[in-house]
């Protein structure tokens, strides 16, 4: 920006009281010069775009081209291009080519045998596998079933279990709220890796559980093996210690909620006659469930993509039994192709199976995605 | 008779399940049977015993407190058992006779930094590992997610929308996603079973996370960098308010506030910046459903300025937003900033608005205005009531600008023009205010009109939409005016004029000595002049201040007259 000189007209400057009264007008015409240096000239627009100024006249050379100005930009006005050149990257080579990558590996016939050094090439015979009646399409629609169920019954139990413990703890009888609060968060700041571990210690075939178990002169219950009699055990271990994890922070969340509820709403159905539980199905669980949908869709997709519950339980373990294709009877599409990809090298089925995955919950995602706050403000970031 | 009935169920039920569980069956499910007896029994007893508001606070309060206890015991069992486990002396986990070790000593964590058992669990490197990657990747994951986020709030640049929503949609990719492909790139780069391979990684990825991990309770995060003062758009200048966090807090509080809009605005007159009482029509109603959502309809003209705030009955404002709290600027933007209080809001285009303003109970900054263009707006209606207001308009007190005192002008006829005298005994200033509206007009450049001690005539000519058209003061003199003269009537009520303008007698009449010649005449006159007494300035008459023979003009032939006007009983004489 070159020095020059700016003629400003102030004048319309009207001055109002809260608009209430239209006094003081100042009479003046005054002309300012402003004497503009480089950066002033930013300046000097604000305030004429704020003020409704008007220019009387505007000279304006181009800027020269100078490597120390454009180093100086790029450290001023420029800035945002400093700054987002080394995060753009980073997204670019983590985030974005990764997941046109695996889309790409999913067409091709890459694994197995085929790795490097050896050259893929295009081919749909992932899916084919996928989608026939072989023990891997086999596998795949069983676990799939599984992985549906499991996501189902995560999300109501964790969700109506915080729920319940939130207004447990609400209660107007109960004394020392934040002591009764302090249990689950207690488990809440455990890290779950250890927790995962400290339960699949706890149910393990010689573990405290079972030690008690003989000691009442029963037989040991093998919760974790990989035959058919641990099915279910394993499964509803699962969803015991997945519960035990993530109850307390759906309670945190739902103690902000119960808080927002408008308590003459209660008052009012108070003063009709009605019950406790008439209350909570016709006030609370509405108003709580319409607050957390967004959330609770969320809790579903995080439920579906539950990697660590089944991989710290029960990590090696294929089933014996049900012609499972490197599998076991509790994991989920991620686990199996975890399974699938990292340990056994077949990397285009897995990237076909992560296709099938983000197709149910990125559309999950997108819906959540459209409601939140991020997607119609428009001045907030992350 | 039927709540007997279910008593006596009741106590036969509890009798018979402990009964059952003392006499017949063994194991476990008799300590079943046995404790539902008896909490079958005990109920039931007290229930006949204590009146039946103590009964239910006991039935209530028992029941609560033994579910906390449970599961309490249910979240700090497995912790304690993990912590209790850890200090067992033998180290495993399996020669425990029941839960809990049989003796304890703190020779694990010992173990653990001091041997390896033979290289398989290296502790001590993995400590050391886990510190080195998660420190690494913190502080560059740190320095990418500020410069990111310092960048995106304070510039704006071409493509900043499309950063943002990639960044979105990116993090609506679940991570595994690129599981298997990082894997291979990584292979590819060598980069596998290296540390730093972790460190880019988490610190490639950074920008992605949603889910920032941190939580204060009763609050939501509402972003980072988005603290109001850091909103600002760069311009060179440096931020010098404090803003102690660099991220926002929602309130998870409900707003319970009046908010009103407030402003002056041309489709409603009465609003007067919130002077309205009740505000009924101005209130912002609560959305239903929805987390501090307010909602109001409004037809809004282009240059009608508002604000959003809480009013009470006297007037009194209290938290009020103006255009800092708009999400986007296209059919409202920043108007005026009176008092340095903020910039109104002022409106771009007539039409029928939807405005969507969502709340925060405590940070006032963290309101925001949505604005939704409905429709055309409906023609507004105008209320027209002018009054000069100015430094010479005193009250009782002797201040200037007085609000009571105001001049009021009288308008002409259907005509939007308005007009009124006035006498000054000062210099002063003045200007002219709708009352209707609480538009403001004055002199041709804005600013308002300055006058010398004297009498004056000012003429407000305005549209019909309320927009000023002229302003026009002078001092008032009677004319003579017609085809006389310049033979433009009205217009020929100028000072100007001297030739027409009649002199003032000491009894308190006009008169002018005139001769009218053949040029005075018109060619519809017949060769005679027309006139009439006019009473005016700038060239501007009221259609009151029109004196003539009757309704009609004068008609004389050319020669010389003496016209006469006799202010008190409004009659012309010409001789």
């Amino acid at each position: 920006m070159q020095e020059g000189a700016f003629f400003v007209r102030l004048d319309d400057v009207l001055h109002r009281p809260r608009g209430e009264d239209c006094c003081a007008l100042d009479p003046h015409t005054v002309q300012v010069r402003l004497r503009i240096r480089r950066g002033a000239c930013r300046r000097a627009e604000m305030i004429y775009s704020w003020n409704k100024y008007t220019w009387t006249q505007k000279r304006e050379r181009k800027p020269v081209r100078h490597i120390g100005r454009t180093l100086d930009a790029m450290a001023d006005e420029k800035f945002h291009i400093t700054a987002l050149t080394l995060p753009v990257v980073g997204v670019m080579i983590f985030s974005i080519l990764p997941i046109v990558f695996m889309i790409l590996l999913a067409f091709t016939n890459l694994g197995g045998d085929i790795v490097h050094p050896k050259l893929g090439d295009w081919s749909l015979a992932a899916w084919q596998k996928i989608f026939s009646v072989g023990q891997l399409g086999n596998t795949f629609f069983k676990i799939l079933r599984w992985n549906i169920l499991w996501a189902v019954l995560a999300t109501a139990i964790n969700f109506f279990g915080g729920l319940s413990l939130a207004l447990l703890l609400n209660k107007k009888n109960v004394i020392g709220k934040k002591i009764w609060r302090a249990f689950p968060v207690l488990a809440y700041a455990v890290p779950g890796f250890i927790s995962m571990v400290g339960f699949k210690f706890m149910f393990s075939q010689s573990g405290p559980i079972n030690s008690l178990l003989t000691q009442a002169g029963k037989d040991a219950v093998f919760f974790l093996t990989n035959d058919a009699s641990a099915k279910w055990w394993a499964r509803g271990i699962g969803l015991f210690v997945n519960a035990w994890i993530s109850i307390p922070s759906v309670m945190l969340m739902a103690t902000g909620i119960l808080g927002n509820i408008n308590t003459d709403l209660y008052e009012a159905a108070d003063i009709d006659g009605a019950t406790g539980l008439q209350k909570f199905f016709k006030i609370t669980l509405p108003f709580v469930v319409f607050s957390v949908t967004p959330v609770l869709i969320g809790m579903f997709v995080g439920s579906f993509n539950n990697f660590g519950i089944f991989f710290f339980f029960r990590s090696g373990t294929y089933s014996l039994y049900g012609n499972y294709f490197l599998a076991s009877d509790t994991d989920l599409l991620i686990n199996w192709l975890y399974n699938l990809s990292v340990s056994n090298n077949y990397y285009s089925i897995g990237a076909a199976i992560s296709l099938v995955i983000f197709l149910i919950t990125g559309t999950l995602s997108l819906a959540v995605y459209v409601r939140t706050a991020a997607y119609k403000q428009e001045d907030t970031f992350q | 008779m039927k709540k007997i009935e279910l008593r006596l169920l009741l106590l036969g039920l509890g009798a018979a399940a402990f009964g059952a569980g003392a006499l017949f069956v063994s194991g476990a499910v008799r300590w079943v049977l046995l404790g539902l007896g008896a909490w079958l029994l005990v109920w039931t007893a007290l229930y006949l015993l204590l009146p039946r508001r103590a009964f239910n606070r006991a039935f209530d309060n028992v029941h609560t407190y033994l579910a906390l206890l449970i599961v309490s015991a249910i979240f700090v069992f497995p912790c304690l058992w993990l912590i209790l486990a850890s200090l067992s002396k033998s180290g495993s986990l399996y020669d425990f006779k029941g839960f809990f070790p049989q003796e304890y000593s703190l020779n694990t964590f010992r173990t653990l930094f001091t041997d390896d058992v033979n290289g398989l669990y290296p502790y001590k490197t993995w400590f050391l590992n886990t510190l080195y990657v998660s420190s690494l990747s913190c502080v560059l994951g740190t320095v990418l997610v500020i410069l990111t986020g310092y960048v995106m709030s304070r510039f704006r640049f071409k493509g900043r929308n499309a950063v943002k929503q990639t960044t979105l949609v990116l993090g609506m990719f679940p991570g595994f996603m690129g599981m298997t492909a990082i894997y291979i790139i990584m292979n590819q780069l060598k980069l596998v079973n290296q540390l730093e391979a972790l460190i880019f990684l988490y610190a490639g990825t950074a920008l992605t996370e949603n889910d920032l991990g941190v939580s204060k309770e009763g609050y939501q995060l509402s972003g980072v960098f988005v603290t109001p003062a850091l909103l600002r758009p760069y311009d060179g200048r440096a931020i010098e308010a404090d803003t102690s966090l660099f991220t926002a807090w929602k309130s998870a509080v409900e707003d319970n506030r009046p908010w009103m809009v407030a402003g002056s605005l041309a489709g409603y007159p009465d609003n007067k910046w919130g002077h309205a009482w009740p505000q009924d029509d101005f209130r912002l109603a609560k959305k239903e459903g929805e987390f501090n959502t307010f909602y109001i309809e409004l037809n809004l003209y282009k240059n009608d300025e508002f604000k959003i705030a809480v009013i009470d009955q006297d007037y009194n404002w209290g938290d009020n937003l103006g255009s800092t709290m708009l999400a986007d600027r296209t059919y409202v933007a920043g108007g005026e900033d009176a008092f340095a209080t903020g910039a109104n809001c002022k409106v771009l285009q007539d039409g029928l608005y939807g405005l969507t303003f969502v709340t925060d109970a405590e940070t006032l900054e963290l309101c925001k205005l949505y604005v939704e263009r409905l429709g055309d707006a409906a023609a507004p209606e105008y209320f027209f009531d002018l009054a000069i207001h100015g430094s010479f308009v005193k009250n009782a007190e002797g201040q200037g600008w007085s609000e009571a005192d105001q001049i009021p002008l009288q308008r002409n006829g259907q005509n939007y023009v308005w007009y009124g005298e006035f006498e000054t005994q000062e210099e002063g200033e003045f200007g002219i205010k709708n009352r209707g509206s609480d538009a403001w007009f004055a002199g041709d450049d804005g600013a308002n009109i300055k006058v010398e001690p004297g009498k004056y005539i000012v003429y407000v000519g305005l549209t019909a939409d309320n927009q000023r058209e002229f302003v026009k003061v002078g001092t008032p003199a009677y004319y003579v005016v017609g085809t006389c003269g310049n033979g433009a009537w009205g217009d020929d009520a100028i000072e100007t004029n001297t030739a027409y303008q009649m002199k003032a007698n000491e009894d308190g009449t006009y008169s002018l000595d005139v001769t009218f010649t053949k040029d005075d005449t018109a060619d519809w006159s017949n060769g005679r002049t027309a006139f009439k007494v006019v009473y005016g300035a700038c060239g501007k008459v009221a259609d009151e201040h029109w004196y003539g023979n009757g309704g009609d003009n004068f008609m004389v032939d050319p020669g010389t007259y003496t016209i006469t006007f006799d202010p008190a009983a409004k009659t012309v004489t010409v001789k």
